[in-house]
């Protein structure tokens, strides 16, 4: 089956999914990441932008790939484990 | 068989780029016209183009007269914005933000004190500039959010486009104007492409950087653990006091107000001496003034002569003079201010403001021939197969692009023909600019499902008139080139000469649109068609 033959309307829930599901990664991501190197010293404000651009520069590559991969329950696993990962770093004391 | 990568990408870039084209042109358009933005202030509003015998800098006397003018505008405690002068803003403009939240911007001569207000026009920092980054919807931050979406979209886009085409460097140096219509304009897609990619990488990154705060609320407050005041001081060095309650009475007003020269003197010396050259002040803020627990904010958002912006932002309280906080970013908030200041160009450079302008313009391009491709490669199966999705994407394309293009004409013609003393004359510029949009979309829908004709070189026509009306007008009531060149003022010229540049555009594209098309049997088909 190639991509143009492919039911429109599962590709548009896709990116639908992309967006929202993405920035809620990135937003998981970019606290984590500000918590994690706040807590290794780094001063707060730095930690913090240090953490949104990465989550910046991930947010595309996130978008490309939650639309990429084919099977939506392994991506969901995998999203939910990053989820997570990056909530235990914020709310672990 | 699984689709590949590319497979995925194609399709991605395909359908994606067409829904989202349109919001991605309105960005980039007015992206472009942002650029210019106090230039275009100061053509919509002549009485703010006068030209101080010293620019960019205020005496404390100079600064004394303004900040009581500001008293005497501002009776009630209120928010003060005071921007100092530039060469692109010869005037200090204040915006003072009463108690209802109510909005009122003035230009102040700092010789007379004489206060001009701004509720002219909204001009290019009131109307382009928001409209960039917001859609003018303030709602809900919804603008935010649906300027978020294009931009993500747009970088989506960028890599998609990058795996697509394996070969991106050929394709800079490909293009076949004499193929058929449908391989010239994928071309001329590739190239405008390829030509400014990392242009659009950064512009698109900045951009979205710079909004953090919109789209990063919840990770900021999580990391500073909901305490917003604490990362607000952190991340800007904003700080803020509630009101207490204690108004002060006039003289107590003025005397506080007579203190920020000095103020702001002493911070612009110490400044210097810490970077080991002349630094001044271009932005003062005063919160709550008129409260006991008033707040005076010195700051240097954009330096001439770099490119990083917010280097510091002193805090003051401005009943006794005592320094709050002195913010100056550390190194990883400093490279993100070089990133934004990247997207803000605000430092000193004319030659380089041209080639944003440029770069913005190949991103029109970009965009307009993704869509005329679609359009092209598809013409004559939708015909045949008497699919109507083809007429609500040309229609698109035409009110989207071309439409707002108009709009925007229309909207400096407005500027030119509302009399001075019409009130709301700012707001009647803004209705002419949405109603123009709106009828040209629907003048397209309606010659797109009536097939008719020459539905690019009507629009065209019209946009190279109003442009051509809009000069002319200029030239009529203000001077126009002549004045501004014997007065020096480069502001405005510059926009003369975008519009000039503009009908010359305009012109050669009409001249190339009813040139007879060297065409194939399928495009035969495909004219037939139209």
């Amino acid at each position: 089956m190639t991509p143009t033959s492919r039911n429109l309307s599962v590709n548009f829930y896709r990116l639908l999914l992309a967006f929202p599901a993405g920035l809620a990664l990135a937003n998981l991501l970019a606290a984590a990441l500000a918590i994690g190197l706040f807590k290794f010293g780094m001063a707060q404000s730095e930690a913090m932008t240090l953490g949104l651009l990465a989550a910046y520069l991930a947010m595309p590559a996130w978008m490309l790939w939650i639309y990429c991969t084919a099977n939506l329950a392994w991506l969901g696993a995998k999203g939910l484990l990053l989820g997570l990962l990056c909530a235990i770093v914020i709310y672990f004391p | 068989m699984t689709p590949s990568i590319r497979q995925h990408m194609a399709w991605f870039h395909t359908w994606f780029g067409l829904v989202i084209g349109f919001l991605l042109f309105s960005v980039f358009w007015t992206g472009t016209l942002t650029v210019f933005d106090k230039e275009f202030d100061r053509w919509m509003h002549p009485e703010s183009r006068s030209v101080q015998s010293q620019c960019c800098s205020l005496t404390a006397a100079q600064l004394e007269t303004v900040l009581l003018k500001v008293h005497a505008l501002a009776p009630e405690p209120a928010n003060i914005r005071f921007h100092l002068p530039t060469a692109r803003t010869p005037m200090p403009s204040v915006r003072i933000t009463e108690h209802d939240n109510t909005l009122k911007t003035y230009y102040i001569d700092p010789d007379t004190g004489k206060a001009l207000p701004g509720e002219y026009t909204l001009g290019g920092t009131g109307f382009f500039f928001p409209f960039h980054y917001k859609f003018n919807i303030a709602w809900m931050n919804v603008g935010y959010y649906m300027l978020g979406i294009a931009g993500l979209a747009m970088l989506t886009l960028l890599i998609s486009g990058v795996v697509l085409h394996r070969k991106l460097l050929a394709e800079f140096f490909l293009f076949r104007p004499k193929k058929n219509r449908a391989r010239s304009l994928l071309d001329l897609h590739n190239l405008s492409s390829v030509v400014a990619l990392p242009f659009y990488i950064t512009i698109t990154f900045s951009g979205l950087l710079i909004l953090f705060s919109i789209y990063f609320q919840w990770a900021t407050l999580t990391a500073f653990d909901g305490d917003k005041a604490a990362s607000q001081k952190a991340m800007s060095g904003f700080i803020n006091l509630p009101p207490s309650g204690f108004v002060e009475n006039d003289n107590q007003k003025l005397a506080a107000l007579k203190r920020i020269p000095a103020i702001v003197q002493a911070r612009e010396a110490a400044w210097s001496a810490a970077l080991g050259e002349h630094t001044t002040a271009d932005a003062i803020n005063i919160r709550n003034l008129g409260d006991s627990n008033a707040l005076l904010e010195i700051r240097r958002v954009f330096p001439e002569r770099s490119i990083g912006m917010s280097t510091h932002t002193d805090t003051f309280l401005l009943h006794t003079g005592e320094l709050l906080h002195a913010h100056e970013p550390k190194p990883i908030k400093s490279f993100t201010h070089w990133i934004t200041g990247l997207h803000f160009i605000q430092f000193d450079h004319a030659a380089l403001r041209v080639l944003y302008a440029i770069g913005g313009l190949l991103g029109c391009v970009m965009i307009h021939t993704g869509f005329l491709f679609w359009l092209e490669s598809r013409r004559v199966q939708h015909h045949t197969r008497k699919l109507s999705g083809f007429a609500v994407v040309q229609a698109l394309s035409v009110g989207g692009t071309l439409g707002m293009m108009i709009a925007t004409a229309a909207f400096l013609v407005a500027n030119q023909l509302i009399p001075h003393h019409v009130a709301n004359r700012a707001t009647l510029e803004t209705d002419v600019f949405y109603s123009v949009w709106v009828l040209a979309i629907v003048w397209a829908f309606i010659n797109a499902v009536t097939y008719k004709s020459k539905q690019w070189l009507t629009p065209t026509w019209l946009f190279t008139a109003l442009c051509a009306l809009a000069w002319l007008l200029n030239q009529i009531n203000t001077g126009g080139m002549v004045t501004a060149l014997r007065l020096q003022e480069m502001n405005s010229f510059a926009i003369d000469v975008g519009l000039l540049f503009m009908v010359a555009s305009g012109v050669y594209a009409a001249r190339k649109l009813t040139a007879p098309a060297r065409v194939s049997r399928l495009n035969k088909e495909a004219f037939e068609c139209n």
